[in-house]
Formats: structure tokens, sequence, C-alpha cells
């Protein structure tokens, strides 16, 4: 059902995508472009739920039920749903866009890993997955050649010289991750967080570029370029809505 | 709320735990089968196995101890003189061992990609397509002499006819090379991805396409003779059948018999699952294995079913069968606990080979 539901549709859309423009590297960057357009309106839910929650901590209640609980985490945390329920404010639509990637991110995985089939089962199982509409005797083999990258491996840059390459691509999704987590308005803990809550906020703000990071730096060439091209997307859709906040990036003035 | 982030925390480290173990899609093919005169060697998976003929017993296997990112599917190939195998692994290897004991020889380490498919070994050298591109010729020992290379991946071992190496390409190219230098002489652009060698037959060579056909391009000058489309993608080279037909399956389970002046049917017949590995001839029938496990025997005249035999009920068998003319035919379904199977020519099993637990 996985199969059938997430990774074929993705499979065959990236393909009539690179049918298209004639280039698996554009292809998946077209591709995830659509995939951030059409999370558009998820985003903009987790950007007014964010505000709320800022809002929230604000409210008297609000710091009269941190004032009155802070040494019961229990009674805390009930109290604080029940603040949640009243005011109308939910915690985890913030979390949506974040789950929706999940199984984007995993299907894209094995969808690229298909769409690049270097050998013969994985070809086999390409053409099991393939809609009629497309001309798979025009199309195969996918050329995974993207600039210097072929996207069926893992990225390096090789240099004249140098005995090992470069994982340009690893340090660009970890660069930019880390941009967008910092420079995201909604992600700034406020006064009211706590200062265990701080450090677990600065906590997911490095992990999760290094996560991030590692992933393009063992993962397929395809998944690396989508990491990249979402985190840039990303942060050019914040700024479009004016949430980007460059100020938090500057950590020497701190 | 802090229990909230620390959930979110698990979940991303979840995620990357369970992303680090899917990081390696295990590599994929069938077993490669090459028979000698009492030896049968097989490679699958970590391992190249020599097993005997006549009764399955196991010889040797290599490497002893597999590491982690050697695979083996190409079929091993002997040199001319005995005294060599030659096996191309995933890890960018080529191998050449000694086929009684599994002994190294030599590697050849130049490739940048996987050998998907056999060499080609004759008196002259070895000729080794690899996933790279380029088709590398090497001496017996292994020494480099000349490479060629083509636009896409090379799937399969070049046909000869000692002078000229004829050579299918992924790149919908055939092409047809000096044997002695790779320079080429002709190519020829077909529509669709060539996974498997061209058959040579007086001058003529068939080609089985992922284009939905087959096709018949003259040697000598690479001129298309005649295209006949199918109902699914052909993976393998055609068989020959008698002196003048031809005989190919599909993806799609249809078996045909074709003329060779003209690619006419001749007859068609459907069996159950596709058909990968090239069908095999013996004594009037049409032997076929397909993915869903069966070994099927067809009348040679009209193509009717004779009998079917389910041989594995949870591997395919996409490797064709091999006829050894003396009792039966060598069958490998896809699977590493028992990857060569022998039977006669009734389908009735004589043994199994099932290599040890490393």
């Amino acid at each position: 059902m996985w199969t059938t539901l997430v990774v074929q549709p993705m499979l065959n859309l990236l393909l009539w995508i690179y049918d298209l423009v004639g280039n698996f590297g554009v292809a998946i960057i077209v591709f995830t472009i659509l995939v951030r357009l059409a999370l558009a309106p998820l985003m903009h839910k987790q950007t007014q739920s964010a505000e709320a929650m800022r809002k929230l901590q604000e409210h008297p209640k609000w710091k009269e039920i941190q004032r009155k609980y802070k040494n019961d985490r229990e009674r805390l945390a009930q109290e604080q749903m029940k603040l949640y329920s009243e005011l109308g404010v939910n915690p985890f639509a913030s979390c949506l866009p974040m789950l929706v990637q999940i199984p984007i991110i995993f299907g894209l995985y094995q969808a690229v890993i298909l769409a690049l089939g270097n050998t013969p089962a994985q070809l086999l199982e390409l053409a099991r997955l393939l809609y009629p509409s497309l001309n798979p005797a025009r199309l195969i083999p996918i050329d995974g050649q993207f600039l210097w990258m072929n996207l069926a491996y893992p990225e390096r840059l090789y240099l004249p010289g140098l005995p090992f390459g470069i994982p340009v691509m690893a340090i660009l999704v970890a660069l930019t991750s880390y941009v967008q987590s910092k420079a995201v308005a909604t992600t700034t803990p406020t006064a009211g967080d706590g200062q265990q809550a701080q450090t677990m906020n600065q906590m997911m703000t490095l992990y999760m570029p290094l996560m991030l990071g590692y992933f393009a730096l063992t993962f397929q060439a395809g998944l690396a370029l989508y990491f990249l091209t979402s985190n840039l997307v990303m942060i050019a859709q914040y700024a479009l809505m004016g949430k980007l906040s460059w100020d938090d990036l500057k950590f020497w003035r701190r | 709320m802090m229990r909230f982030r620390r959930g979110w925390i698990g979940l991303l480290v979840a995620l990357a735990l369970a992303a680090a173990g899917c990081s390696r899609i295990a590599p994929g093919s069938w077993p490669g089968v090459t028979v000698g005169e009492d030896t049968v060697w097989v490679a699958y998976q970590q391992q190249v196995y020599a097993v005997a003929k006549e009764t399955g017993a196991p010889r040797w296997a290599f490497p002893l101890q597999p590491e982690r990112d050697q695979t083996f599917f190409a079929a091993p190939q002997r040199t001319p003189d005995g005294q060599t195998l030659v096996v191309g692994g995933y890890d960018h290897v080529l191998y050449g061992l000694d086929p009684a004991t599994g002994a190294e020889q030599w590697r050849f380490t130049d490739a940048r990609d996987r050998y998907i498919g056999a060499a080609l070994v004759t008196e002259q050298g070895i000729f080794a397509p690899n996933g790279d591109g380029t088709l590398y010729a090497l001496t017996r020992q292994g020494t480099l002499r000349w490479t060629f290379t083509a636009q896409a991946a090379l799937w399969a071992p070049p046909a000869t006819d000692g002078q000229t190496l004829y050579l299918a390409s992924l790149d919908h190219h055939l092409y047809a090379l000096d044997l002695a230098t790779g320079q080429e002489k002709w190519r020829v652009n077909l529509e669709g991805a060539l996974p498997a060698t061209p058959t040579l037959l007086d001058g003529v060579l068939y080609v089985g396409e992922l284009a939905t056909q087959v096709a018949a391009v003259r040697a000598e000058d690479g001129t298309v003779l005649w295209e006949t489309p199918v109902a699914a993608w052909v993976w393998h080279s055609p068989t020959p059948l008698g002196e003048e037909h031809l005989v190919v399956g599909d993806m799609e389970g249809h078996v045909y018999a074709l003329r060779r002046s003209d690619g006419g049917i001749v007859w068609q017949t459907q069996v159950e699952g596709g058909v990968i590995g090239a069908p095999a001839v013996h004594d009037e029938t049409v032997f076929v294995t397909t993915r869903a496990g069966l070994l099927i025997a067809l009348d040679a005249t009209n193509g009717a079913v004779r009998w079917q035999r389910q041989v594995h009920e949870d591997a395919g068998l996409e490797a064709g069968p091999i006829v050894v003319p003396d009792w039966g035919l060598l069958l490998a379904p896809s699977d590493a606990a028992n990857p060569l199977r022998a039977v006669d020519f009734e389908g009735q099993p004589l043994w199994s080979f099932e290599p040890q637990k490393k």
C-alpha cells in the first residue's frame, strides 16, 4: 500500500517532470518546489499557530499557571492543555508540515533509487511501477548526472590535488538547515518558556542541521538535492511572509 | 510542553536511526551460472560458489569471509586454457580466480562502477562490460589493453566472430568494435535500452530491447534488417530455435517464435509470470523460466504447453534455464539459501545446492 499510495505516484511524477525538462536534477528541483507549494497552506497554519502560542505565553492566565504549578509538572501540563482548549489554540498545528514531510522524504528516497535503477532488479521494479502514460523506451535509462553529481550516489566534489572528495551538498544542507531554524521567527524561544525549554530549543537548532547534513552525506545525492532545495524554498517562503529574522543569525552580537 | 519537545527530539533521533538502517538498499539481481565439464560455478549475492555438476556438492566459495559491500551476480567465465575463472563484482573489482580452488590470482580495480554482466573470455583476452559504460579489454592475466566507453551502462558481454566485438548498451546503441584495438567500426541506434548480448547467427545480430521489440541487424555494417514489436520488454538474448527460427520471452510472459529471415511471428504463447532469462532449447522442447518461480516446457513446433512445474514458491526464476545435454537442466532461483537446482527433462528434481550459512 505504501508503494501504491506514496512511492508510485511520486516516482511517476518525477519521471513525468524529467520527460518534460530532460534533466533529473532539475526534475527533483521542480518536484520539490511543487511539494513546498502544496505545503504552503499548512505552513501558513503553522505560523498562525506559532503566533497564537507566542501570544498565549504572554496571557495572564498562562503566567499564573506557570507560577502556581511550577513544582508539579504533571498538573502544569494538564492546566496548559486546558488553557489551549479554552482559548482555541492547537499546540500540535506547528508539527503538521514536519510530519507531512516525513513520508515525502522516505517516498522520495525510494523513488530516486528506483528511477535511477542501476541494477537489473531495480530496473525490473521500475518497470512494474511505471504508469502506462509514460514512454519507458524513451526515458530509460535515466541520466543521473547533474552538475558534478551522479544523483544515484552520495555526492562528493573531487578537486585536483585533493586526495578526498568534498561533501559540498552535505555542507550546504547543514548550513541552510541551520539558517532556516535560526532565522525563522516562529522558532525563537520566548520569555515564558523557561531556561530548560530554551536549552532544548537550542539543541534542536543545532542537532537538526547536523542530522540533515549527515543524511546528505550518506544518502543519494538526489535526496540531498531535495533537502537543499526544500530549505531554500522554505527560507524564501518565510521571507515573503515577513517571518525571517536575520538578526537571530548574528551570534557574535550576543 | 517540554515532554512534547522531548518527544520531537526522540522522533527525530528515531527517524535518523531508521533512515541510517535503510541507507543502503541491497543491490539486486539474479544468480549468474556457468557450466564446466564437471563443475558448475554460480555467483549470487556475497559469494561465488563452485559446485559438483553431477551431485550439487559444494567445492569452494569465494571469498571465504565476505565483506559488506562485496556482492556477485555476473556469471563467472573460464579462460579457454581452463586456468582462470573471471568474475566481476558489485565492488567494482574484476577477479581472476583459480577454477579448482577459488584462490585469487589477480584483480583489476580500474572500473568505476559495478560489473552487472559477465565478461567475454576468449583466446584473445577478457572483455569486461561495466556499469560505468566502459568495456575493459584485458589480457588473460588481468592487465589492461584498451577501453571503449559508451554513453550509458553496459550490462552484458559482447558477442564476437573472432575479429569484431558486438556490444549492446543501455544507451540504445549497438556497437561494432575491432577486437584487437577497440576502434569503433559502426554503431546503430535502436529504439530502446539493450540489456543483453546480441545473438550472432550467420552474419546477423538478433537483439532483444526494452523498447518492446526484437531487432535484426546486419553484422557487417549495422543495417537494421527488421524490427518486430512484442508486448513487453525483452531482457535476454534471443535463443536459436532450429535453423530458421528464434525464441524470445517478454516481461509479461509472452513467448514468441520468430522467423530469422523477416521477424515474422511463427507462434506465440502466454505463460504465467514474466520471462527474464533466455529460454533454452533441447530435443524439440523450449524450456522457459518465469518470475512466478515456474519451469515450463513448450512444444517447439507450436508453443503448446507440455507441462509446468512450480520450482520455487517464494522466489522467482529470473535466470534462464541451462541445458546439460546428458541429464537435464540447471535452474537458478533468486534465493540465497538455494541458488542452484538441477532437474531432469521432465522437471523432476535431481539435486539442490544450499550454501553453508556464514
